[in-house]
């Protein structure tokens, strides 16, 4: 099968005026199959990150290959880049950063409305992902006037407005607590279950757990990888959380 | 020198000091401030000029009344009201006019560069929303027209705004301060294609292209900055 997205080499420096490039990704390479769920972890400043922004196209890695969909990113302009991140890629990032003049409603159609959807179309689906997260009720407030958990599940209506093949998370549970971060994994899941590509970072195991591949970084680059078993039922997170748990250390995390 | 028509004012003349009583003052920009006139009562001997203003009936050909003057009296000097003008007016009126041209070159690069550093510090304040916009694959074009649109509006109802001070109150406003000069009263003789045209397209030209440039460095990619979490 051709991978879906593909690294080869890729190598970011942050050059900051008049002082050392600091190395922030070295000779990372990886492919990610269609429909696959994969979990980038490692400490803080790892990289993780930078390596989700350069295969997203949020930012351009200072050498190396990214092939996305049989189109290579590197070296494309922003306008093409910004095309094909508003058509073809969700994102959920850590702090939900919704526009706060807009509604709930107008935040998650909003990339429906940029790609020129037809308004009543793109409300339609809106309204059939705040339901499915259960924020139907809600999507008509302001962003100031919902919890943490109900913002982000409307970021993940957001990411998935324009039916995207790939869904880049970053952190996406990290501001929310255990009940909230389940919830929103399980949205995760079904986009997931439904054929989203999924790409996660994250410095927590239950997040891991869920994915099918969890690769482990350090110092800038891949130092390894997990493959899970396919999850038979609910109670192999556990299972699988614990096998993590005693991976990490074995890698050196 | 507190002088009002009616008041009587003593002056020197060849025959001594004379009496006279003031039937008006005006403000005459050309003499450091105004110019008081009386009726009768100076004996000035021979002048060495007197200055006559006509006024030609209307239909009147001012040039052919002009050439006729000249020819049915030797040695008068007759002017049309605009020589004239030009004659005892001339330096001030160039004057008034570099001033003008001045204060327009001014206050449009002014309203420039103050329409950049409002982009800037929008922008600055924005950098979150325009992250999202970004990440989310909102065009560059996009986040710029949003000031572009919002300082032009601002600057539309600026001119609107001025334009209507400055027909209701704007020559009372000047003649207060031009006072100071000399002038109380001024009229304002507005060129409607300058004043409500010409000046308004500089200014939104102007506004347009600092807004267009300083928003160059928000619609940057950066995207990946706001949004960072490790």
């Amino acid at each position: 099968m051709t991978p879906l997205l593909t690294a080869t080499e890729l190598a970011k420096d942050y050059q900051a005026r008049a002082a050392m490039p600091v190395p922030a990704l070295r000779n990372v390479s990886l492919a990610v199959q269609p429909g696959d769920c994969v979990t980038i972890m490692g400490p803080s400043g790892c990289g993780k990150t930078t390596l989700l922004n350069c295969l997203s196209g949020l930012d351009s890695p200072s050498s190396g290959t990214v092939v996305f969909d049989g189109q290579e990113l590197t070296g494309l302009p922003e306008k093409t880049l910004a095309a094909i991140r508003l058509r073809r890629i969700g994102f959920v990032f850590q702090h939900p950063a919704f526009l706060p003049a807009l509604s709930l409603l107008d935040n998650i159609v909003l990339p429906g409305f940029l790609a020129g959807s037809a308004r009543a179309e793109v409300v339609a689906r809106a309204r059939r992902l705040a339901a499915a997260t259960g924020i139907a009720d809600l999507v008509d407030r302001n962003i100031s006037q919902v919890s943490g958990g109900q913002l982000q599940r409307a970021a993940i209506c957001r990411a998935l407005v324009n039916n995207p093949v790939i869904v880049f998370g970053d952190e996406p549970t990290g501001a929310l607590n255990r009940t909230a971060a389940a919830e929103v994994l399980g949205l995760l899941s079904d986009a997931n279950r439904d054929g989203a590509t999924i790409m996660l970072v994250t410095h927590d195991v239950r997040v891991a757990a869920r994915s099918r591949r969890v690769l482990a970084m350090a110092d800038g680059a891949i130092i390894a990888e997990h493959r899970f078993e396919p999850l038979s039922d609910s109670a192999g997170l556990g299972a699988r959380e614990k096998q993590l748990s005693s991976w990490l250390p074995g890698v050196g995390l | 020198m507190a002088l009002s028509p009616g008041d009587t004012l003593k002056l020197q003349d060849g025959s001594g000091w004379q009496s006279v009583r003031l039937t008006g003052v005006y403000q005459d920009i050309t003499n450091g401030g105004r110019t008081a006139k009386a009726a009768g009562g100076l004996s000035c001997g021979n002048p060495i000029w007197v200055t006559v203003n006509l006024d030609a009936a209307p239909g009147g050909a001012p040039e052919q009344i002009i050439a006729d003057f000249k020819t049915a009296f030797e040695g008068l000097r007759a002017y049309s009201m605009s020589d004239y003008s030009a004659q005892t007016l001339g330096p001030t009126l160039a004057s008034l006019g570099v001033a003008v041209r001045a204060s327009l070159i001014v206050s449009t690069v002014v309203v420039a560069l103050i329409a950049a550093l409002f982009t800037g510090v929008l922008l600055t304040r924005d950098a979150g929303p325009n992250a999202v916009l970004r990440a989310l694959g909102a065009p560059g074009a996009l986040v710029r027209n949003q000031y572009l649109v919002r300082l032009l509006a601002l600057l539309s109802a600026g001119v609107v705004i001025g334009a209507v001070l400055a027909g209701t109150a704007g020559e009372a406003v000047t003649g207060a301060l031009m006072s100071i000069l000399g002038a109380p009263r001024i009229s304002f003789c507005a060129n409607p294609l300058i004043s409500y045209l010409a000046c308004p397209a500089a200014l939104i030209l102007a506004v347009a292209a600092a807004t267009a440039a300083a928003g160059q460095g928000g619609a940057k990619p950066r995207a990946h900055t706001a949004l960072r979490t490790d």
